[in-house]
């Protein structure tokens, strides 16, 4: 889902796929918070001069979970001089290692947890009762036809699967 | 110098993933030529359709004059059935219940071509290559292979006529290759006038004792039905979404029909009736898988000629929107 956030950021979403995605974006903190980091990095990298985060917060909260170190602090390195290009380089070159590990981390644990999930789906599937096909069923197959793709490529000749004599295949 | 340096950056996987596109091109090209074919030409002829241990042989007749076109399946093994479809009206004749269902088509299309959008949509989920001469039927056919990019689809070899790009003889293979389904013609007859004959129904219309199921009235296409998927799987995109009539349901059901260029997944979603037990489980036939489960006091039924995996998540991921 973090991909289609991000494609949702970049405007390369359809209007039905923005649709969905901006409606798991309400309900989801997690992506949420993707959403910000994703424009933080992204104000980062365009150098907007405007962070669009609450960052202040977050150091804050970050500072209070360092531990307190009781050591002389150490005189600060006079700088004699510091160009503008070494400092935009750096935040560059920061924003890029954060999209790195950013998107190398996002892309692991949605690995894991397609991983899980296709398990789950694959436990589930076996368990679930087989029907034979019924007339009811029937009456969809035959709207169904007309959108699909085959009848485009084919004509008529796929609607032999609506009134095919044919029963349920027992195996899987 | 630091913008060069992002711009390789970001754009080196995208050189990594490029394919060759001519030979996509040719390919899809193909396609168009096989989609363009099938509603252009005059053609009868016998075919057999096969799944699993299933045989069955039909006839088929396919003509265009001023009027549009006509097209006649008639199956020649079992219980005797007809589909004729005159444009946009397809009746399904069923001798052994007396009934005629009556389908009109909700989606006009002006010209039965594979969209641009489509072929984008194909290329996203399949890589398309041309893969050889065969002969079938007596004709020489150019081969088609379209491998699925994942296990959410299956993959399809085609065979189309080298000169007028008719296609005689669909495969679908699952992920190990095996056979899902799989339509050939064994003879057949290209061009040539078609005899009106030919195209009529066995079954005089309006006969006395016949019953006619008339479905689905036409209604606004982007009707939204206040359902939605909340994961759709990758490379399926929303194609259509109507409330309609179905033959035999008192009230208008919800359809939601999501393909990825090539294989279509429908929902169906409609009121429990009062005391009737809801369905959850699967069948089968050939390339199609349906799914049924119920949510709330809804009756939510996927199908598609997509793996049963497929067709599970999607109706898993159905949700009411609130609307």
């Amino acid at each position: 889902m973090k991909n289609e956030i991000s494609a949702l950021m970049d405007g390369e979403l359809d209007q039905d796929a923005a649709k969905t995605a901006l409606t798991v974006l309400k309900q989801n903190k997690e992506l949420r918070d993707a959403w910000f980091d994703y424009h933080l990095i992204g104000d980062l990298m365009r150098h907007t001069g405007i962070v669009s985060y609450d960052l202040d917060e977050r150091i804050k909260d970050k500072l209070a979970q360092e531990p307190v170190i009781l050591a002389p602090r150490r005189p600060l390195l006079t700088k004699t001089k510091i160009t503008a290009w070494s400092v935009a380089a750096s935040l560059a070159a920061v924003a890029m290692v954060a999209w790195v590990v950013l998107q190398t981390n996002t892309d692991k644990a949605k690995e894991n947890i397609a991983a899980t999930q296709q398990s789950n789906a694959a436990a589930m599937l076996a368990n679930l009762p087989r029907y034979p096909l019924n007339s009811k069923v029937n009456e969809y197959l035959l709207a169904h036809q007309e959108f699909s793709p085959r009848t485009t490529i084919q004509g008529v000749a796929p609607y032999i699967r609506t009134v095919s004599n044919g029963g349920e295949e027992t195996n899987r | 110098m630091r913008v060069l340096l992002l711009s390789v950056f970001l754009t080196w996987p995208a050189t990594l993933l490029a394919e060759t596109p001519t030979a996509t091109n040719d390919a899809l090209a193909w396609l168009q030529k096989i989609a363009t074919a099938a509603h252009e030409l005059n053609y009868s002829g016998t075919f057999i359709y096969q799944y699993g241990s299933h045989i069955e042989t039909s006839r088929i007749v396919h003509a265009v004059d001023n009027s549009g076109e006509h097209e006649k399946l008639e199956i020649l093994d079992g219980l005797p059935r007809e589909i004729i479809r005159n444009n946009d009206e397809v009746q399904c004749f069923l001798p052994e219940s007396k009934t005629v269902k009556v389908e009109i088509r909700i989606q006009r299309k002006p010209f039965p071509a594979l969209l641009p959008d489509q072929l984008n949509n194909l290329s996203e989920s399949y890589l398309i290559k041309l893969s050889g001469h065969e002969r079938i039927a007596g004709f020489d056919c150019q081969a088609l292979l379209l491998e699925p990019k994942d296990g959410l689809r299956y993959g399809y070899h085609l065979w189309a006529e080298t000169n007028s790009g008719l296609l005689l003889k669909a495969s679908m293979l699952d992920e190990k290759n095996n056979m899902v389904e799989q339509m050939t013609f064994t003879q057949l007859n290209i061009g040539g006038p078609i005899d009106e004959e030919m195209l009529k129904p066995k079954y005089p219309a309006k006969t006395a004792g016949w019953r006619y199921d008339r479905s689905g009235q036409p209604e606004p296409i982007s009707v939204e039905t206040g359902w939605s998927v909340r994961n759709p799987l990758a490379g399926f995109k929303k194609i259509m979404e109507a409330k309609r009539m179905v033959n035999g349901k008192p009230s208008p059901i919800s359809h939601i029909v999501y393909s990825d260029g090539l294989a279509a997944v429908s929902i169906f979603i409609e009121p429990l009736a009062p005391g009737v037990k809801p369905l959850n489980g699967m069948s089968k036939r050939g390339a199609l898988n349906i799914y049924t489960k119920p949510l709330d006091d809804y009756q939510v039924t996927v199908l598609g000629e997509a793996p049963p995996m497929t067709v599970m998540e999607i109706g898993n991921s159905v949700y009411y929107t609130g609307k």
